[in-house]
């Protein structure tokens, strides 16, 4: 190093000291109240500007709480449905309600046309009522219509329950986007 | 042959280096791109770097410089990646605005004052006399650790200190 590189280097340790009592050069002193200025700067820059790569604690917990929060009644969803839908599956067809079935019709009086008596009473086939009341089909009729109402009741109900789930998750939602829980 | 340090050992040095030279480092970044986002990112990326060789970190000076050669690695190489700003016009700009959680702009413009001094300052000096005089102030190296840093002779270091706090003065005066 030479001898102006040496002069230099004392010269700048000097100025850019973190504490100095030496007499300064006027120089010296010029380049030392540059730096001293310049270190205000930065102290004051500092102090303004905070890092801002930190997440406070709270918020962490906040969000990972409501995220379980969340995961929970996402779970508890999929899970009642899926119990819904295998308990809709594997209920009993309802047993349709003993329907009273007239036995004979009246043999006089206004009704249903019959046949009119043949005026030879001789041993004859009987004739055949087109007219005359089928129990096996109505009873038939019966059973389904109570199966359609069944499953009309049964479907109306499920419905009424997603129905309330629903609103009490969409009042959840609201209430985790509002912060109050 | 050094000592292995348990793990925990080694959490804790990094952890400590935080909180004793974050807000230095931070500072460092911040003077060099004159940026508070880019600082922050930069100051991310130094930590990280420095936990990832936590095992492999031997002591060679203080860990202050160990931290702001880092740091200064990483505004090189973000120097010579970094591709030219689009400007955006303001309806592009709607579209990709992302959501601002900073303080509001009022209270930004009464606290920035001596920010804006610093940058007008820096602004004044060459990249080198940046580097030249932030590490001096805020890793406290001595001229020839500067030197070596920058890869330069020792004598350019000097120069490049010197014919900086000269230009510091232009601004100090006026």
């Amino acid at each position: 190093m030479n001898d102006s590189n040496e002069k230099l280097l004392a010269q700048l340790e000097q100025a850019t000291a973190s504490a100095t009592s030496e007499m300064l050069d006027e120089e010296t002193a010029m380049l030392r109240e540059s730096w001293l200025a310049f270190g205000k700067l930065v102290d004051a820059a500092d102090a303004e500007s905070t890092p801002s790569i930190t997440c406070p604690p709270t918020t962490r917990r906040a969000g990972l709480f409501a995220r379980s929060i969340a995961a929970l009644a996402a779970s508890l969803l999929v899970a009642f449905t899926a119990w819904s839908i295998l308990n809709r599956d594997s209920d009993p067809v309802v047993p349709a309600p003993e329907v009273a079935v007239p036995q004979a019709l009246p043999s006089e009086g206004p009704g249903l046309s019959t046949v009119a008596e043949s005026p030879s009473s001789g041993e004859q086939p009987e004739p055949v009522d087109e007219f005359a009341w089928d129990d096996s089909f109505d009873e038939q009729l019966a059973i389904t219509s109570q199966a359609i109402r069944s499953a009309r009741a049964d479907w109306s109900g499920g419905d009424r329950r997603y129905s309330v789930l629903l609103d009490q998750f969409e009042q959840f939602d609201e209430e985790l986007s509002e912060g109050s829980l | 042959m050094t000592a292995v340090e348990p793990i925990g050992a080694e959490t804790d040095r990094v952890t400590s280096w935080f909180d004793q030279h974050g807000a230095a480092v931070r500072g460092y970044l911040r003077g060099l791109v004159r940026r508070d986002d880019v600082a922050d990112d930069l100051m991310q990326d130094v930590f990280r770097r420095a936990w990832q060789a936590r095992a492999s970190y031997q002591e060679q000076g203080t860990p202050r410089a160990y931290l702001l050669r880092i740091a200064d690695r990483l505004v090189i190489d973000r120097a010579r990646k970094q591709r030219p700003e689009v400007m955006l016009d303001e309806v592009g700009w709607i579209a990709v605005e992302p959501e601002d959680q900073a303080p509001a702009p009022s209270a930004g413009l009464l606290q920035s004052e001596a920010r804006h001094q610093l940058d007008a300052a820096m602004e004044l000096l060459t990249s080198a006399q940046r580097r030249v005089l932030l590490l001096r102030y805020y890793g406290d190296l001595s001229f020839a650790e500067i030197a070596d840093q920058m890869e330069c002779p020792l004598s350019t270091a000097l120069s490049h200190c010197r014919r900086g706090l000269l230009a510091l003065r232009q601004i100090i005066a006026e």
